[in-house]
């Protein structure tokens, strides 16, 4: 298949053994690449009962057939692993530099198993891999480790490492490309900590081939252009994602307090033009993409006054800001590039650190268990100084490492109601309560409380239409109907294609399913139909969720926090309002996707008809 | 009667002169409908638009009341 190189690394740490795997032909045909390929072989690999940090899980670092092609947006990989913050299915996908790099050495991704005896690194280099003594590399933070790399080898190199959290097993690690990006949802970097993995370092040339050039050529020309003229780009370039901020707020939808609220009332200390004015040094795009909602920051006033790095982005500022009560956006940022540094996803550690304010507010926490510091809402410094401790694994941040589901576990007195996770996976920055349907989103995402599997916010929260499945249109936030769960159905198959082609989901945004068609059928020279397209992305769908099922979910693990089910919001728009309609919308959400309504297991005749039979003894034997 | 405008982003500049925030408090008439208000604010009509009246999605025919909040986004998508 074009698109692809056509092999991957399969690097066993445990023996330091490297070796090339062709991907065979029917499987790329089935799965494409990125977190499809990658979850193919994930399930087939990593069986039943495997302890996410143990050596026998795996972790899979994989790009699409669009990565490094000139298709806009086309700098995206995924990694897929077992996930130690879950225990489920995890993907966690990363744009920057990293991913075309990668895949110009000469291979579609890297299979890493087994654990080495000692920190190593992989170094990748036009068609051939080593892997290197990481020693000296161990214990460094993300931008040191990527600068000492790149001293080592070369200023081209581009980086993937994790930092000391990582390193210690911190479930909520993430893995970070080009010093700055991060794939920060799930906790892989843990994965990649447990065996004994630094960094990928990669340098390639080696161009990808297309099926046809010149129709490609002229297609992804003309997608790049379309998006360079919309009032996206002018939003997002101006503001970042930050620009989401108001646009929640005012729908009374913004995790306040730890979720005990909507509003925050200080909005414009820390929305999108707050970020612009006060802090904006720089705007970056990641590879071929034209919009560039990266954001350079530099704080300049204050104690951290001339620190410099990436973010904040949306979900950053309300998870470590408002969530937490902190309307000072320096120390926002500061928070943000401590997770940076130390590798850790900020959505998790905003949540995490937010959960224990409102435990010591209750007085579930004491000064005792914290160490001396008062977890106060609203202490600006107190966020900062749990971040870096939840970096380093060091006093409270031990237990806050662990995530708010084993920290409620542990702490009980109710807390449970209020750890704002699915599945393990603390929910990101919108409330479900202001658009109910959000809430059957976190609720069966395979990987948990995320948003990115179905992006349901984009056609509720802000009001705008996805092009790429056929309707979007929500009536009505509060009172959701059956054709709600269609749409986030069709989101979700359809979003998974960013995923597995290797593109980006803002990109979703903008172009419709035709033109998407277009691209994958010029670069892999396929017959690719919207059916295709469609299909495509629910196999993978239904393939990560049957990686669950074989595990031991069921339709009870699709749920939601006591705190958004049972207690109203106090205020705002969506005053009076919980997710009071959960179980209905399960009921039509397996009946539109296929699945058995008592178990959630999708039925034998559904995996069949997706072709993958395979799977149907392992969830129903 | 009294209500409350917040305007978005390039749309900032509709708002009164003298505003030095994106929120201002200005009397309309009884009666008067979004529409009219996005109207007499000069916002123009060819601009397509996201409109919250206290926060829930309202339409130009929506009627305003007394002390409703009104939030007017540009599109943040669709070329
Ligand atoms: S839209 Fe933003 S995150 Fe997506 S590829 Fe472009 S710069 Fe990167």
């Amino acid at each position: 298949m074009f698109g692809l190189m056509g092999k991957i690394l399969r690097v066993n740490l445990t023996e330091s053994k490297i070796t090339e795997e062709e991907i065979p032909e029917s499987m790329a045909r089935m799965f494409l690449g990125g977190g499809g390929l990658a979850t193919k072989y994930l399930y087939d690999e990593v069986k039943k009962g495997t302890d996410p940090l143990g050596p026998e899980n795996k972790l899979i670092f994989m790009t699409g057939p669009l990565t490094a092609t000139t298709c806009p947006s086309a700098g995206r990989y995924s990694v897929v692993s077992k996930s130690p913050l879950t225990g489920a299915w995890a993907q966690s996908n990363s744009g920057g530099f990293w991913g075309p790099e990668f895949k110009r050495t000469g291979f579609d991704g890297i299979i890493f198993e087994g654990a080495s005896p000692k920190p190593v690194y992989l170094v990748c280099e036009e068609g051939k891999a080593e892997l290197k003594d990481a020693g000296h590399l161990w214990g460094k933070k993300v931008p040191e480790t990527t600068d000492l790399i790149q001293e080592e080898l070369g200023k081209d190199f581009k980086v993937a490492c994790i930092g000391p959290a990582g390193e210690k097993l911190v479930r909520i690690a993430c893995i970070m490309n080009d010093t700055h990006r991060a794939a920060g949802r799930c906790g892989l970097g843990a994965v990649m900590g447990s065996k004994n993995l630094k960094a990928i370092a990669a340098k390639g040339s080696i161009p990808v081939k297309i099926a046809n050039p010149e129709a490609f050529k002229e297609v992804a020309k003309k997608q790049y252009q379309l998006i360079n003229d919309s009032m996206l780009k002018v939003g997002l370039e101006t503001h970042g994602t930050n620009l989401l901020l108001d646009m929640v707020n005012v729908r009374g939808g913004m995790p306040t307090r730890n979720w005990q609220i909507g509003m925050f009332e200080h909005v414009e200390k820390v929305n999108g033009p707050a970020l612009t004015d006060n802090l904006l040094k720089d705007r970056v795009a990641c590879y071929a993409c034209p919009i560039a909602c990266g954001r350079v920051s530099r704080i300049k006033t204050g104690k951290w006054a001339g620190k410099e790095g990436e973010g904040p982005e949306y979900e950053s500022v309300v998870l470590l800001g408002t969530a937490c009560d902190v309307d000072d956006l320096n120390a926002v940022t500061m928070a943000n590039f401590l997770c940076n540094e130390y590798g850790i996803d900020t959505i998790s550690a905003g949540s995490i650190i937010a959960f224990a304010m409102e435990c010591y507010e209750k007085g579930i926490l004491t000064k005792e268990d914290t160490g001396g510091i008062e977890i106060k809402f609203g202490d600006a410094d107190v966020l900062v100084e749990l971040t870096e401790k939840i970096g380093k694994r060091e006093g409270i941040g031990d237990l806050l490492s662990e995530g708010v589901k084993r920290m409620s576990e542990k702490l009980k007195k109710g807390s449970e109601e209020f750890a704002m996770h699915v599945k393990g996976l603390e929910l990101p920055a919108y409330d479900s309560r202001a658009v109910k349907i959000t809430g059957l989103g976190y609720a069966v995402a395979s990987r948990g409380g995320d948003h990115m599997t179905g992006y349901i916010q984009g056609p509720t929260f802000i009001d705008t239409p996805f092009l790429v499945v056929e309707d979007s249109k929500i009536d009505d936030v509060y009172s959701p109907k059956p054709h709600d769960t269609k749409v986030l159905n069709d989101l979700e198959n359809a979003l998974t294609m960013f995923d597995v082609t290797g593109t980006c989901k803002f990109m979703g945004l903008m172009l419709d399913a035709k033109e998407w068609v277009n691209l994958i059928a010029n670069v892999t020279g396929l017959e690719f139909t919207i059916e295709d397209f469609r299909k495509t992305g629910e196999r993978v769908v239904n393939l990560a969720r049957a990686f669950n099922m074989r595990d031991g979910f069921s339709r009870a693990d699709d749920t939601l926090p006591g705190r958004l089910m049972k207690e109203p919001m106090p205020e705002g728009p969506a005053k009076g309002h919980v997710v009071d309609s959960l179980d209905t919308l399960l009921d039509h959400y397996y009946e539109e996707r296929g699945w058995d309504k008592a178990s959630g297991k999708p039925t034998a005749d559904k995996l069949k008809e997706l072709g993958l039979e395979n799977t149907i003894a392992d969830i129903w034997n | 009667m009294d209500i409350e405008i917040k305007l978005f982003f390039d749309l900032i500049k509709y708002l009164p002169s003298g505003t030095d925030s994106n929120t201002a408090r200005i009397s309309v008439a009884e009666g008067t409908t979004v529409g009219s208000l996005i109207d007499s604010l000069n916002i123009p009509s060819e601009i397509q638009k996201t409109i919250l009246v206290n926060g829930v999605k309202a339409c130009n025919e929506t009627i305003i009341n007394e002390n409703d909040s009104i939030a007017v986004f540009p599109p943040m998508a669709g070329g």
